[in-house]
This record gives C-alpha cells, sequence and structure tokens, in this order.
C-alpha cells in the first residue's frame, strides 16, 4: 500500500488528469495516450475544485478499511470543465443532498489501514450552496 | 458461424457450499460434463476471478486438470473480471477455429462464501482501476446505485417497476435444480431489505456464491449438441468518461455483429441469458440489446414481455440475480444453461419452442462484454 500510495499521492490530494497538447481534450482518470487523436503528448492537469452533484448514493456495504464511516455518501460529480468523477462527499446534511447542488472538493483524511500505520489522504467533497 | 458445438455440459448447485473446496467443485462440474461427452478433451481452460484471495490458490488451471485425472493436457486460466466465464468459451472457440485442437474443455469456477462479507466486496472491486474507486472506498455497488439513481430519475421509473426485474428471476429459478434462490419475492420483500447502495436494496443485487459449471467445446457435431453461431467480445470506455450512462455500447456492438457472424435478426431469437448482477443493469442491457426501447425495460417485465411463456424470454433459471453469479463461473453457468434450453433437458424450466439463444456476459458497467449466440436444431 505505502508504495502505491507514495506515487499517487498527489493525485490523491489535488485530482490530477491529463490535457492532451495535440487536441486539447481533457481527461480524468489520468491517461498515457490520448483517447482521442492518440497523440503521446499528454500533461498533468489539475482539475477544477468545483462543479455539481449529478448523482449520489448512500452505500452501507464496502471494505474493512470503511466500515467505521459506513454509510458513505458517494457522489457522481460534474466539474466546472465538464469532467466528471466520483468522490465521497463529507460534512453535509440528509436535507442538502440534492441533484444539482453546487460542490467543491476538500482535502481529508482517506482511510487509515490499521490503528500503527499510515494514515492516507485525499479529496472528497463538499456541498457548498 | 464458427462450426463449432456445445457437445455437454455439468453444473454444480450453487449455495454456500462451506464443505467444499475451491478444486472440489471444480471437479465435480468437469466430471458430469465429461460423463455427458463422447468427446476426450484435448485441453481445459479454467475460468475463475479471484481464487488467490478466495482460496490462496493460483495456477487453477494445471491443479484442476489434475484432481480430474486429466494431466498430461494442456491448460491454463483466464480471468477477465465478470466476464472470466464467457470469455473461456470464446477463446476456446477460436482455439478450435485454428483448428490446433478438436475438444476443449471450459470449467468455470469460484468460491466467495471462504471470504468474509467486506472481504467479498475487496474481491468484487478488483475489476475497477483501484486508484479511482478501491482506494476511496467507491465499490461496484456504489457505482450501481448512482446509474440507478440516474435512470429511474430520467425515467420516472417506479420502485415497483425497477423490482419486476428481481421478481421475474425469482419466478423463473423456483423450480431450477441448480440456483441459488428458489424463494418467491415481490416488490414489497425487495424494498423491505436492507439498503445496499440506494436506491438498490439488497435484492435489487446479486448475492455472493460459490459455484462452477462446466461445457465442453468441439468442432464436431453429435446428437446433443448445439451450434455456436456466434461468439464476440467488445469493450467500451470507462465508465467515468461516457457522455450517455445508459449507452452500452460494448453491449450494442457485440450484439450487433453477433447477430451479423449468426446472419439472423433479433427478433429470430427465443431466449436471453443477460448480465442481469443488478436491477439497473438488467433493465439498461435489455435496452441496449435492442429488446426494449430507451427507459421500458421495467415496463416491458412487469407487463410479462420476457416471462418464460412469451415468445422471447430472459433468465431462464434465475439469471445472477436469483441463479446466482459466482463470477469466473456465471459466463460458463449461462452458456450451459442455454445449451440445455436448446435441447429440450430443462424439466420445469424448459421453455418451449427454444430454438436460439443469446447469452450477455459483461465486467464492469458495460466495460468488457462477450455475446454468443448458441442454435439448436435449425
Amino acid at each position: 500500500m505505502s508504495v502505491s500510495y507514495w506515487r499517487q499521492r498527489d493525485r490523491y490530494y489535488r485530482i490530477i488528469g491529463s490535457r492532451c497538447k495535440n487536441c486539447d481534450k481533457l481527461f480524468f482518470p489520468y491517461v498515457r495516450n490520448c483517447k482521442s487523436c492518440n497523440s503521446l503528448n499528454i500533461v498533468d492537469e489539475e482539475m477544477p475544485k468545483t462543479g455539481k452533484l449529478i448523482s449520489y448514493t448512500y452505500l452501507f456495504e464496502t471494505t474493512a478499511q470503511f466500515s467505521n464511516q459506513i454509510p458513505l455518501l458517494i457522489g457522481l460529480i460534474e466539474l466546472e470543465n465538464g469532467i466528471r468523477i466520483i468522490s465521497q462527499i463529507t460534512d453535509y446534511q440528509d436535507h442538502d443532498i440534492k441533484i444539482g447542488k453546487h460542490v467543491k472538493a476538500v482535502f481529508r483524511k482517506i482511510r487509515e489501514d490499521s490503528k500503527s500505520s499510515q494514515i492516507h489522504y485525499g479529496y472528497k467533497f463538499i456541498i457548498y450552496d | 458461424m464458427s462450426n463449432n458445438f456445445i457437445t455437454s455440459s455439468g453444473l454444480v448447485e450453487i449455495g454456500d457450499l462451506w464443505s467444499k473446496s475451491i478444486i472440489d467443485i471444480a471437479v465435480e462440474a468437469g466430471k458430469k460434463s465429461l460423463d455427458a461427452s463422447n468427446h476426450h478433451p484435448d485441453m481445459i481452460i479454467v475460468a475463475n476471478m479471484f481464487s488467490s484471495l478466495s482460496s490462496n490458490q493460483e495456477n487453477l488451471g494445471y491443479i484442476i486438470t489434475d484432481a480430474l485425472g486429466l494431466t498430461g493436457l494442456p491448460t491454463f486460466k483466464i480471468e477477465s473480471g465478470e466476464c472470466s466465464g464467457a470469455m473461456a468459451c470464446h477463446v476456446a472457440n477460436n482455439l478450435l477455429n485454428k483448428g490446433n485442437f478438436d475438444s476443449i474443455m471450459v470449467i468455470g469456477v469460484e468460491k466467495m462464501y471462504d471470504l468474509l462479507p467486506p472481504k467479498i466486496i475487496e474481491a468484487l472491486s478488483l475489476g475497477e482501476i483501484y486508484e479511482f474507486s478501491q482506494y476511496f472506498g467507491i465499490t461496484p455497488a456504489a457505482i450501481n446505485g448512482l446509474l440507478a439513481r440516474l435512470y429511474i430519475d430520467q425515467y420516472e421509473i417506479s420502485r415497483t417497476e425497477l423490482s419486476s426485474l428481481p421478481v421475474l428471476a425469482h419466478q423463473n429459478s423456483k423450480n431450477s435444480s441448480h440456483s441459488q434462490f428458489k424463494n418467491f419475492i415481490s416488490s414489497e420483500i425487495i424494498e423491505r431489505s436492507p439498503m445496499i447502495s440506494d436506491p438498490l436494496h439488497l435484492l435489487d443485487v446479486s448475492a455472493p456464491a460459490d459455484g462452477a459449471a462446466s461445457v465442453i467445446l468441439s468442432n464436431v457435431k453429435t446428437d446433443s449438441s448445439v451450434e455456436i453461431l456466434s461468439s464476440v467480445n467488445k469493450t467500451s470506455e470507462i465508465f467515468l468518461s461516457r457522455k450517455n450512462m445508459f449507452n452500452f455500447e460494448a453491449t450494442r456492438n457485440a450484439t450487433a455483429d453477433a447477430l451479423k457472424q449468426a446472419n439472423i435478426n433479433l427478433e429470430n431469437i427465443d431466449l436471453f441469458e443477460i448480465h442481469d448482477n443488478t436491477s439497473v443493469n438488467a433493465a439498461l442491457i435489455l435496452e441496449n440489446i435492442g429488446l426494449s426501447s430507451p427507459g421500458n425495460a421495467a415496463r416491458d417485465v412487469m407487463s410479462g414481455k420476457f416471462s418464460i411463456e412469451s415468445k422471447q424470454s430472459i433468465s431462464t433459471f434465475g439469471g445472477l440475480k436469483a441463479r446466482g453469479n459466482p463470477i469466473g463461473a456465471t459466463g460458463v453457468y449461462q452458456i450451459a444453461e442455454s445449451y440445455n434450453q436448446l435441447l429440450g433437458n430443462s424439466n420445469q424450466s424448459q421453455k418451449s419452442g427454444a430454438n436460439i439463444a443469446l447469452t450477455h456476459n459483461m465486467s464492469g458497467i458495460d466495460s468488457n462484454v462477450i455475446v454468443h449466440i448458441l442454435g439448436g436444431n435449425l
């Protein structure tokens, strides 16, 4: 876990996708070659941190590392640039959860594999209107 | 047409098979198909998704071949997520076409109840890209829940309408000897079952299952064979990148190519075994295969359009929901069931006048799809 966490930490913290320098298309998750024009001229691009909620689900069954967070509120979010992302929604009140609500990314603790192991961080979203 | 045939099948009753190991049930299924066959296979392909997690076991091809007493035969395991079973049949069919083999045995097997529930979810999540799903606790059920909310909102599908899919699955499995659940369920019972990933309840989703199924493919026709009219594998872009999340591109393309290969129309097909692992997937698959117009699959099912007595039937032994979904074995169950329907060997589950069957096995939400069309006595 810790090697892959170290390798990916920037993507987990800052929501980094890809931009194709040839055709300008944006991707999230990141790509190794452009899925539109096949170019290999790809650079990392940080995604906007705001968007709106287009679907959500309260998740009652998940893996062991998340059992203390059940139910997890998972949202399907469309960011300002049209890119879609699935993320946990946090700090919410149930009556705020509606399709179309504006959301923004925050930096949070994601998981802890055991009491003595590393704490892993990353993005979640909050409702802000 | 490939001119290859399914010549026998062997099914293990799906359930929580605590007292048997992954090797035990794979051998049981394999022996049944061997006993029913005139062909001695010259290769064995094992389909399985996560034996390393469930049973601390890999190298399944060799271990199962040896346990079957067929040591010496070439063998390997195929893993392709939830469509591993149909993928093994697809590869076997292609190998037969190359002409190096005459008869290939496929065994699909999964042992899920050796794992505790959170581990089962971990195993099922292996098919999604880790960095964007498992790392954040996002499971396949969560993705299905997101899709289900979009779908019922867009088409104003009622709870009762969505329930018609699992209700039909359970109706069809009540007389099936190899199915996991034979009990009656109603929309009220589904609604009362625990929430998994809302709006999906426990009874909207296939349960964990232990199971193994086997078929023998051959390039020689026998008295008890059905022809493989087509075998097609297609993929589509990842779920998040799809502009229209109700468009199952791989399902559409695989179905279109399979119909073309078989040189038939959709109307000619009598029964469909679809990858109905959740209510919402079942509905979207029916729509993308072309059996229902967009948003109308649940209403069609409710009206009885796809029941066992209708012209075109689905999930004749209960589908993934009620027959069961032992992941790597599921695609092989679908093909074995179609084989038995077309031969008229299905006892009380028999659909009358079944001549052509289509099976649809997929991983993820339409990520990787395999469609087979099988023909009986044409």
